[in-house]
């Protein structure tokens, strides 16, 4: 599961424009649309501030 | 360790435009560089990012037609490949736009904003002293120091607002003296015209690249710098991990353009005496907002319009007018910009987006009708508009690091005694460190 830590994102939205699903909107803060978001990892190589990780939550399932 | 162990004279860590135009420039001179990027995509706040079809910049927008940013690509033999603009911009104040291209510009402003002729040659004389023989002050504020030629809010307004159009710093919190020495100094590059690269500041990156790779260098994306190497205080080396693992680099000399902080964490913070470490705590990162809007028609009829007396929208850039392969044919793209009203007090980042994007509405005359926010940007804490915004009390961070070898470019970094930022800033960070790195050691 796509996790962005808020500590660190700016919410400079360069993983929005990277992002092949659009499941990503930053407006001052990062918003994920999990239903788009299909795990691709491609924001996570964009992110300037290292602030987006995979979270494993297997053990939640 | 097994590790792969590489040389190079020169360790370029960043490829802002500080990064870029040191590495541009030593090439050019000889040198054996190396340039990493953690991203996969060069130029940092100068590059540019597709989305739908669109171009959006990520901090550089337009750059001066001459000085010391020009100077590099014309030393290095770089492509200059710059629009400039050449429709002088409106302004809005009041409520009203107004075209003040046949007139004096500044005396008009001023008139519009106050009808008293006299306050206005009162405050002329304070701002003539400034930039002509007596810097005022770091120790007091913009405010402070127009205050003492007028008590008029709405000229010092103007003032304000230009501030934080050119420096995203408004009166109150500007030093005076930094405001005036950019002016005078790094700034000053503007005076000769803005131009606008037709395809995105990233070009101008890309042109970089192109020189340092002919002259024999490397620049290497998604290539992260893990440890900078120090041995009795003197930098010799650089740890980067790529796809195909961790390769020792030795090296002359590391120039840094990945902030000053990151600096210290790369080398380790034991190098660093305390009062250096102090100095890089007191930075002020600034905050600035970029809202892309998209139209299918243009929502302004000039490239730039500047608005006054907003909630926090300082200006309107109509870029399709000078660049339109930054957007889809029949398309059109429009870049605002704001800052909050303090750039140290707290404050709500999705409140300043509204308040953004309500100044919008209000003040672009066909933004309700046809506009559509494509993208909102924010650059401030760690990724930020101004490393070290010149705030009152400003202390400069020199290129120059405790440790030997060890450079910092970009506009976290001053030029001597005082504040350089925007592109101009960078440039200069990297003809400071290129003309020590030049006399210290020969390429080879």
């Amino acid at each position: 599961m796509l996790t962005v830590n808020e500590e660190t994102c700016v919410g400079c939205g360069w993983c929005q424009t990277f992002c092949p699903q659009d499941a990503l909107r930053a407006w001052g803060y990062l918003e994920i649309d999990y239903k788009k978001c299909d795990e691709c990892l491609v924001c996570i190589k964009f992110c300037p501030t290292d602030s987006l990780s995979m979270a494993d939550v297997s053990h939640h399932k | 360790m097994g590790q792969k162990q590489e040389k190079y004279d020169v360790v370029v860590l960043g490829s802002g435009i500080g990064g870029l135009c040191t590495a541009a420039l030593l090439a050019n001179k000889g040198y054996k560089i190396l340039v990493t990027e953690k991203l996969p995509i060069i130029g940092g706040r100068c590059a540019t990012l597709k989305y739908k079809g669109f171009k959006i910049p990520t901090g550089v927008l337009g750059v001066p037609m001459a000085g010391t940013f020009k100077s590099i690509f014309e030393e290095v033999g770089a492509e200059f490949n710059v629009t400039p603009m050449t429709v002088p911009p409106k302004h809005r104040i009041d409520n009203e736009i107004i075209d003040m291209s046949k007139s004096n510009q500044p005396d008009a402003i001023l008139s519009r904003f106050c009808g008293d002729e006299k306050e206005i040659e009162a405050l002329k004389k304070g701002i003539n002293r400034a930039q002509t023989w007596n810097f005022p002050s770091n120790e007091i504020s913009l405010k402070d120091y127009l205050n003492q030629y007028t008590r008029d809010e709405k000229l010092i307004e103007y003032y304000s607002n230009l501030s934080d159009r050119i420096l995203s710093t408004r009166a109150h919190e500007i030093s005076a003296r930094e405001y005036f020495q950019s002016f005078a100094g790094s700034i000053k590059d503007f005076q000769s015209g803005v131009g606008f690269a037709p395809e995105g500041s990233m070009a101008l990156m890309k042109a970089l690249k192109k020189v340092i790779e002919e002259k024999g260098g490397k620049v290497l994306t998604q290539c992260r710098a893990k440890k900078i190497l120090v041995k009795e205080g003197i930098a010799e080396g650089v740890v980067i991990e790529d796809k195909k693992g961790e390769t020792t680099v030795r090296t002359s000399a590391v120039v840094s353009n990945a902030g000053p902080k990151k600096t210290v964490a790369l080398a380790g913070k034991e190098y660093f005496d305390k009062g250096y470490l102090r100095e890089l705590k007191n930075m002020v990162p600034s905050l600035q907002i970029w809202v892309s809007t998209i139209s299918d028609r243009p929502l302004f009829d000039v490239p730039l319009l500047y608005t006054y007396e907003t909630r926090r929208l300082v200006s309107f850039v109509s870029i399709s007018h000078v660049c339109p392969k930054l957007a889809p044919a029949g398309k059109y793209i429009h870049y605002s910009i704001s800052s909050p009203v303090s750039q140290t007090a707290p404050r709500n980042l999705r409140n300043e987006v509204n308040m953004h994007i309500q100044d919008l509405k209000d003040s672009v005359p066909d933004f309700n009708k046809y506009g559509q926010v494509l993208h909102v940007g924010c650059y401030w804490g760690e990724w930020p508009t101004l490393a070290n915004a010149p705030i009152v009390g400003f202390n400069g961070i020199p290129q120059k690091t405790p440790i030997e070898n060890l450079y910092n470019v970009g506009d976290g970094v001053a030029k001597k005694g005082g504040w350089a930022g925007g592109s101009p800033g960078c440039a200069l960070s990297a003809r400071i460190v290129v003309e020590d790195i030049e006399n210290r050691f020969e390429p080879g």
